[in-house]
């Protein structure tokens, strides 16, 4: 087995802190938040989101696509796989064979009232060139015709576990000889539809999110995309490492995880005896760290459970990024292999009165020489998926 | 790249003689699940019952379009009222993975869960995920279920883009196939993933995952036979 199992080389981001690894570790740095008022997207729900500071015609002419010709989702995943490709050196002939595996929620959604509005009112109205953008599968096949990634590709969707889900089976894939390379991450763009959805779960906050803070009230939505590369190829550089991962089940309630977190906590213990690691040697955790009550409760009895009285340095960027639903998984990997690659754990943005009866989360980014890093990602059906990143 | 195969537990599809009462005893469950869920997890329990199995240890799940009338009931709840106006139950089961996480909540399945929501791909990408996971020692039994729901809409919108003049017909179904190890009623071997990007059959374009019923067919039959779906194709022996 090589130094950290599957081999990372090259990762790209784009979020509410920035376009791009350079921007988004400034922000990181700086502890700099993006979450804010909507500007670009339109909704009735005047509440704070981690929106992408780009409007889809800028992203259209940065990658040189066709204008209105491509929806948000797959503008902005195209941002993101762009940097990944660049950062990782594919050339044109090795993206030809690269697999993709990307994850979205909400696919073609942002635009498809755009079809379904006049629809409702007459079936004979309604440009079908949106209806025809609105499946999931839609933006994987966007961005792979628009960076020339010609190998297998496939879109998963499990809601807020799905990049670090798509992450997890691009290294199977590595692992059992489906694939030399892989590009595997997520995207989603904000709309009205998952606004209301998550409105109407009452689980939206109205002001900026505060995780892992006593009295939080719940998330902020955010956007954005983020893909690794990994590769079996280990005549290439490594950047970093994906060590270990796992997917459990709560098995309890559609959105509800249940009190002890034994998903999570089922999570974590595979994903550690997968990369041969035991909890001492994860230094830093990136919760799920939503901040709804539910989430942050039942998150933090699932890391006492399998850390006991010693605790790693841990925190919840959610308060930076909002919940950017399927890129989450992704770009939080994105962030944990930043930390580890510059010797920094990140602070818990928004962390107000930490929670009573527990440790607290980072306040402040903080240095530190840890090899191992651990992320969560904790979705809607108790799907809950844990990926162990490692310094290169 | 092929690897060792796995064994067919069982395979069942859905029809008009499945037992849904029997299947999701609760009312209230049943009352409040759309028709693709409702017919996915009554498909996917149906499987494991006459598989045997009380509880899988990964359920791996296909969608080409996903929840079409629950999305539809929101849509039309925010187009005409405004997003204030949008209700929780659909929206909780309008995820992709939500046949998935309700086959887990009634079994207790705490293995891997995974949905493909790709399009015509769906049903090929969810077999090479079962292979992988047999493979790689993760589960000993792995319930797949595959499916699409039709709606008045779907169909308007296939009639809309011509697809009948092209022997396109709208379907809709659901079909589960359990795997293990070894002792079934037949082989599923050498799965492999392929870059084929096209429909296999026509119909696909507006059922995305007839494919499945497909492999149901051929796993009726009895007969050892390449089966091929977009995206991965393997060998059903008898």
């Amino acid at each position: 087995m090589a130094h950290g199992r599957v081999r990372i080389i090259g990762m790209g981001a784009v979020s509410a802190i920035g376009a791009g690894l350079d921007a988004t570790l400034e922000s990181l740095r700086a502890g700099r938040s993006g979450i804010g008022d909507m500007r670009h997207c339109v909704s009735h729900l005047g509440v704070p989101v981690g929106e992408v500071d780009l409007t889809d015609m800028e992203m259209a002419r940065e990658l040189g696509m066709e204008a209105g010709a491509h929806g948000r989702t797959t503008l902005l995943a195209t941002m993101a796989a762009r940097e990944a490709i660049e950062n990782a050196g594919l050339d044109t002939a090795s993206l030809g064979k690269t697999a993709l595996i990307s994850a979205t929620t909400t696919g073609g959604m942002r635009e498809t009232p755009l079809f379904y509005a006049p629809f409702a009112d007459d079936n004979g109205r309604g440009r079908l060139r949106h209806a025809w953008r609105h499946p999931t599968s839609n933006h994987t096949d966007e961005m792979a015709e628009a960076l020339g990634i010609g190998g297998w590709r496939t879109t998963i969707s499990t809601a807020c576990s799905s990049g670090a889900n798509a992450i997890m089976t691009g290294a199977m894939m590595i692992e059992t000889g489906m694939a030399e390379t892989v590009i595997a991450g997520g995207a989603d763009s904000l709309c009205a539809f998952t606004l209301g959805g998550f409105n109407s779960l009452k689980i939206l906050s109205g002001d900026a999110c505060h995780p892992l803070s006593e009295g939080r009230d719940g998330l902020n939505l955010g956007e954005g995309a983020a893909y690794i590369v990994m590769t079996a190829d280990d005549s290439r550089k490594a950047t970093g490492w994906l060590s270990g991962w796992s997917n459990a089940n709560d098995a309890h309630h559609q959105t509800a995880m249940s009190d002890e977190g034994r998903g999570c906590q089922k999570a974590m213990r595979e994903a550690m005896k997968r990369a041969k690691v035991t909890p001492a040697e994860i230094g830093y955790i990136n919760l799920h760290g939503t901040a709804t009550p539910n989430n942050d409760a039942t998150e933090m009895a699932a890391i006492e459970s399998v850390w006991g009285g010693e605790m790693p340095l841990f925190g919840s960027t959610k308060g930076l990024t909002g919940h950017t639903l399927a890129a989450a998984g992704a770009l939080e990997a994105v962030f944990c292999l930043l930390g580890l690659r510059e010797g920094v754990a990140w602070a818990s943005a928004g962390l107000t009165t930490p929670m009573a009866g527990h440790t607290s989360a980072l306040r402040e980014n903080k240095a530190t020489e840890s090899e191992y890093a651990l992320s969560n990602s904790l979705g809607f059906g108790g799907n809950c998926t844990v990926l162990i990143l490692r310094k290169a | 790249m092929s690897s060792g195969g796995m064994s067919i537990l069982s395979a069942t599809r859905y029809t008009e003689a499945t037992d849904i009462k029997g299947l999701i005893a609760d009312a209230g469950t049943r009352r409040r699940m759309s028709r693709l869920i409702k017919m996915g997890v009554a498909t996917g329990m149906d499987c494991l019952v006459k598989g045997g199995i009380g509880c899988p240890d990964a359920i791996v799940c296909a969608t080409g379009y996903g929840f079409l009338a629950d999305s539809e009931k929101l849509l039309g709840q925010m187009v005409s009222a405004g997003e204030e106006m949008m209700s929780p139950t659909p929206f909780m089961q309008s995820t992709f993975n939500s046949i998935g996480s309700s086959i887990a909540i009634m079994t207790g399945s705490q293995g891997a869960n995974m949905t493909f929501a790709d399009g015509w791909r769906s049903v090929g990408a969810a077999l090479v995920f079962c292979q992988m996971l047999i493979t790689s020692g993760e589960a000993e039994t792995v319930l797949l279920v595959a499916g699409d729901e039709l709606t008045p809409t779907l169909r308007t919108i296939v009639d809309r883009m011509g697809c009948a003049r092209h022997g396109i017909a709208a379907g809709e179904g659901v079909a589960a196939v359990l795997m293990g190890r070894e002792g079934g009623i037949g082989t599923i071997e050498e799965i492999c993933p392929t870059t084929e990007r096209w429909p296999i059959e026509k119909s696909d374009w507006a059922f995305p995952t007839a494919s499945a019923m497909r492999l149901l067919d051929a796993i009726e039959r009895k007969e050892t036979t390449t089966y091929e779906t977009t995206g991965a194709k393997c060998r059903i022996g008898f």
